[in-house]
């Protein structure tokens, strides 16, 4: 009932709105139907919840009806493969992450995907990957955890193969033996250290409030680049690991859509992150709304595609 | 943030929720739940999980996936499998007809009553008792499931959490039914079923090279399947077998006075069914059928022992047999969500549920890291799951205490459900779960899925196989393979990680000899 | 020689059969990695070892049944005869529910997918489908198939439709995410 309510509201307020837009902003294209948008992470989550506030905003700005629905399973590789034969016409969409267009799609061969499949519409957020530990376990710099592990062999805590791959090869670039333990979703993992059946683990964002409380350090940044909240803990490039966990959530459709819709819909996804709900959200758990969009995305995807073979063989 | 703070956001939860015509709506909710649940036990044919499984779907689309639909959605549930126990003695006391299978003892007493003229006070003596049990029950709930998972939480490693798992399944297995080698057939095919398509490999396991499976099999279908397609097809059977027969045929006469209900007399029945009963519900597995029973036989032995000369034997309308029966199986529901909250194993049907719920909604994965005083990361921070289990509580003796005024005069209300036929309700039934799935999954795959599953429930009944074992192992099946999967790589990849501590090895050396104890236990 | 065993033993060979099927074809065949796997070269636990656990459940299970049996229960000719019927009323509705509307929508101009989400049109297909599934239901169970029955299920099927449809509006009723 509220929801009718809602809609109709907002359709009144799009009628007025979509006659203004058209001329401000050029949003000449609309979708003829609903949007399905897919969500590749489990309901509850902060993935799939800042999906569902973009869905509201979006809802609420332009008039379009977005219906969510969950495709989780296999690393976003599911929902890239319920996605890929769906009509091109923007009524199809899916949030995945990077690594599920580069490294599960290059794993998952039997799947048949790869980015050519896709239209690339935007990302909304990276990662702040670090590799954290509780600050109970008296580390402070990332040299006490490898003098620890250098004692006995250390839990590491990951929530991706391409993750489990990148600690293999940190222990291996510091002479370490990590114990991979691989877990659904980051919330597991941060569970898992939380009650000490991991020493320490991957966390790409979650860990904020308990960094900045001190419950939890984060040791090293996993990103080519410093981490936001701790710019002082070494990159993977300074310890010696030549790959990144660099990562994206991103939106994407079906390949071969055309411009215009491609533009309108990449366009307000990405409003939806700047402003309003989603946007509050995102500022909260991710550190800010991230929007690669158009070529530069395309090259991502595709490099990220390419790259993922060679971190597979390193681990070999 | 102590517990305290934790205790008080989560009744804050339940009161400040938004208000619809001025009653905060988690309110509404178990109101909402708990008459319908007393209206559904009432209803020879339908229980009350039937009523959660059909109601969660369309709770779903009503308040979507947001944090703030957890508590709205479980206090509906909650107040629905509260309500239907105590719903179930109606028909039994009226028409000799137990609305669910664990109100069968009440019909020994209450219908004698009923024909002596006496159903008013035997409905009064029900509801007393039903409402005594359910309440000492959530008392214990409260005390025991946080303290239960903090225990767990600080003394088990990954490899005692796996070896935890295999023992509850065990136990399972063992006590449902008739037939340890059965219950462990029904528990390896749920297990089987867990295992499809849900791999760590990107190849999808088990689905024949079928995409209609790559996802995996619905729970939601896979559940409701087994659990209620599964019914109506043997329920229909046996009618089409037996012909239609009208139960509720006659009408007792109501009595003028009610009388007093003897409260001292029936307090000490009152008092140990519920301890026998939050014993058993504490127990995965062990279902509120046989608390009921167990309720009764021991009530009867005490009874012969210390009746006064003259009062009415058991089965002779004793109202300390009714008074027994109902407050032990009211007193399992409360105790059944013990394990469910403190190790995420559900018990019995109604938890199959709950968690069900739990899981499609999101945001509060039950298990020992709820109660983690640490969960929400900083010292200043609550932690949103605790918050959101005390808020269950919280719901929990809001349905006790709409119980306690409106229960008793809603229940004498409600006997008019057992006159509608079996065979034109369990149609329809039928009809609202594959909607209800439907909705959910938008394919006639889905719908498909269920159907095949509801034969497969069926033939389950008609060999004595007890389909529950087959939907807790199902639900648990991929926790105790990642648990297990994590435990044998946290442990260095040592193939003996089951055994290499004393409490798993304890628990392993416990699962087996639960296994060869119930062996013993006669066929019956 | 003639076998006779008991109903519940047939039934422990049967299980025993099927687990054995999943053991040695069904877990190897159609898993992607073994019961382990050695992974950046320390061992982990592969796809196919819980299917085997699965399996090794049953039959351990089996086994107990066939060395205790208990309360020899079968499916009965009966049983299958039901289960029969039963399949056939649901592949009838199933079809009336999936193809009515497409069928009765075949002449008009745009067909019915464009009017999948509209009334009366996207009830078709469920009306037609839940009348058939529940007055045939109601039929079978007492022996007699009479318009009464059918006449709830029509009744019974537009409520449950009006339930779903009417307050939400982003529900969708069978068969209308198929078409």
């Amino acid at each position: 009932m509220k929801k009718t309510m809602k809609a109709t509201a907002a359709a009144a307020l799009f009628s007025f709105a979509a006659a203004t837009s058209a001329i401000a902003d050029g949003h000449a294209w609309a979708p003829e139907g609903p949007i399905k948008m897919m969500i590749a992470f489990a309901a509850g989550g902060g993935a799939d919840t800042h999906a569902r506030l973009i869905a509201e905003d979006i809802e609420a700005s332009l008039g379009w009806e977005v219906i969510p629905e969950q495709v989780t399973g296999k690393g976003g590789v599911n929902a890239l493969v319920a996605l890929k034969d769906m009509p091109a016409d923007g009524s199809a969409i899916a949030l995945v992450v990077t690594e599920s267009l580069g490294y599960n799609a290059a794993a998952a061969k039997g799947a048949g995907v790869s980015p050519s499949d896709f239209t690339g519409l935007t990302t909304t957020a990276g990662f702040q990957m670090g590799v954290v530990a509780k600050a109970d376990k008296g580390w402070t710099s990332f040299e006490d955890m490898i003098v620890a592990a250098k004692g006995g062999e250390l839990r590491f805590g990951t929530m991706s193969p391409k993750l489990s791959d990148l600690a293999f090869l940190l222990g291996e670039a510091q002479g370490v033996e990590f114990n991979i333990v691989q877990v659904r979703g980051g919330r597991a993992v941060m569970d898992g250290v939380e009650a000490g059946d991991m020493d320490l683990g991957f966390m790409a964002g979650i860990q904020g409030k308990g960094v900045a409380s001190g419950d939890l350090v984060n040791l090293a940044s996993a990103l080519s680049g410093p981490l936001k909240q701790t710019p002082d803990a070494p990159t993977f490039a300074d310890l010696g690991v030549q790959f990144s966990a660099d990562g994206y959530f991103v939106f994407v459709a079906p390949a071969g859509m055309d411009d215009a819709a491609r533009d309108a819909i990449t366009a307000a996804i990405a409003e939806a992150t700047n402003s309003g709900k989603a946007s509050g959200m995102i500022n909260k758990a991710f550190g800010g709304a991230v929007n690669i969009q158009g070529a530069e995305l395309d090259a991502l995807l595709q490099s990220d595609f390419d790259s993922a073979g060679q971190l597979m063989e390193a681990v070999q | 943030m102590g517990v305290w703070d934790h205790v008080i956001a989560g009744v804050l939860a339940v009161f400040q929720s938004d208000p619809v015509l001025g009653v905060p709506i988690t309110i509404l909710m178990v109101l909402g739940g708990f008459l319908l649940g007393i209206t559904v036990g009432a209803t020879p044919g339908l229980a009350g999980p039937m009523a959660m499984a059909i109601s969660l779907p369309i709770l779903i689309s009503v308040f979507g996936y947001s944090n703030d639909a957890l508590l709205p959605v479980l206090g509906f549930l909650i107040g629905i499998m509260k309500g239907a126990t105590i719903g179930g003695a109606v028909p039994a006391i009226l028409f000799n007809t137990p609305g669910t299978p664990d109100a069968y003892m009440t019909t020994l007493d209450g219908y004698p009553m009923a024909q002596k003229g006496e159903a008013k006070r035997a409905l009064r003596v029900a509801h007393f008792s039903s409402a005594s049990g359910d309440t000492f029950s959530d008392i214990v709930l409260v005390l025991c499931a946080p303290f239960l998972a903090i225990l767990v939480e600080s003394y088990l490693d990954l490899p005692e959490k796996t070896a935890l798992l295999i023992l509850s399944l065990a136990f399972i297995a063992s006590v449902i039914g008739n037939s340890v080698g059965k219950g462990l057939i029904s528990m390896g095919l749920g297990l089987l079923a867990a295992m499809v398509a849900t791999g760590e490999d990107f190849y999808p396991r088990l689905t024949l090279g079928q995409p209609a499976l790559a996802e995996g099999i619905p729970i939601a279908a896979a559940i409701l399947g087994v659990l209620i397609l599964g019914e109506v097809f043997k329920a229909l059977e046996d009618i089409h077998h037996n012909g239609v027969f009208s139960s509720a045929a006659q009408t007792v006469r109501q009595d003028a006075k009610v009388g007093t209900l003897g409260l001292r007399k029936l307090l000490p029945y009152i008092g140990r069914s519920a301890v026998i009963g939050t014993c058993i519900g504490a127990l995965p597995g062990v279902g509120s059928t046989l608390a009921a029973t167990l309720g009764y036989t021991s009530a009867k032995r005490r009874h012969t022992k210390e009746k006064e000369p003259g009062a009415p034997d058991f089965g002779e309308g004793a109202p300390e047999g009714i008074a027994a029966t109902e407050a032990a199986n009211s007193s399992v529901s409360g105790a059944n969500l013990i394990p469910v909250l403190s190790l995420g194993i559900p018990g019995n049907a109604a938890a199959v549920f709950l968690i069900l719920a739990m899981d499609s909604i999101g945001g509060f994965n039950p298990g020992p890291s709820v109660f983690q005083l640490g969960g929400g990361i900083s010292a200043g921070a609550l932690n949103p799951e605790m918050v959101m289990a005390f808020g269950i509580f919280t719901t929990m003796f809001v349905a006790n205490g709409l119980n306690w005024t409106i229960g008793g005069m809603f229940m004498r209300s409600v006997g008019v459900m057992a006159r509608i036929p079996k065979e034109r309700l369990l149609p329809i039934v039928l009809l609202l779960t594959l909607t209800a799935i439907y909705v959910q999954e938008t394919s006639m795959v889905a719908v498909w899925i269920t159907l095949f599953f509801g034969f497969v429930g069926y033939a389950m009944r008609r060999i004595d196989m007890s389909p529950l074992p087959f939907v807790i192992a199902f639900i648990l099946g991929g926790n105790l393979e990642a648990t297990a999967r994590q435990a044998f790589a946290a442990t260095g990849a040592d193939p003996f990680f089951l055994f290499n501590s004393p409490i798993a090895l304890a628990f392993i050396a416990l699962a087996v000899a639960v296994v060869i104890f119930s062996l013993r236990k006669p066929a019956s | 020689m003639k076998l006779r065993l008991s109903a519940d033993k047939w039934l422990a060979l049967f299980f025993l059969a099927f687990a054995l099927l999943v053991i040695l074809v069904w877990a190897p065949l159609d898993t992607g990695t073994g019961l382990v796997e050695k992974v950046r070269r320390k061992f982990v636990i592969g796809d196919a070892l819980g299917p085997t656990v699965a399996g090794a459940v049953i039959v351990i299970g089996a086994l107990l049944v066939l060395l205790r049996p208990g309360t020899d229960k079968m499916i009965s000719r009966e049983n299958v005869v039901w289960l029969a019927a039963l399949f056939f009323l649901f592949a009838l509705s199933m079809v009336l529910m999936r193809y009515a509307g497409p069928v009765a929508l075949a002449w008009s101009e745009s067909g019915y997918r464009p009017l999948r989400a509209t009334a009366p049109w996207h009830y078709i297909g469920f009306l037609i489908g839940g009348t058939v599934l529940v007055g045939g239901l109601t039929g079978f169970a007492k022996r007699q198939l009479s318009i009464r029955e059918f006449a709830i299920g029509f009744a019974a099927s537009l409520a449950i439709a009006l339930l779903y449809d009417l307050p939400f509006d982003d529900l969708i009723l069978p068969p209308n995410g198929d078409v």
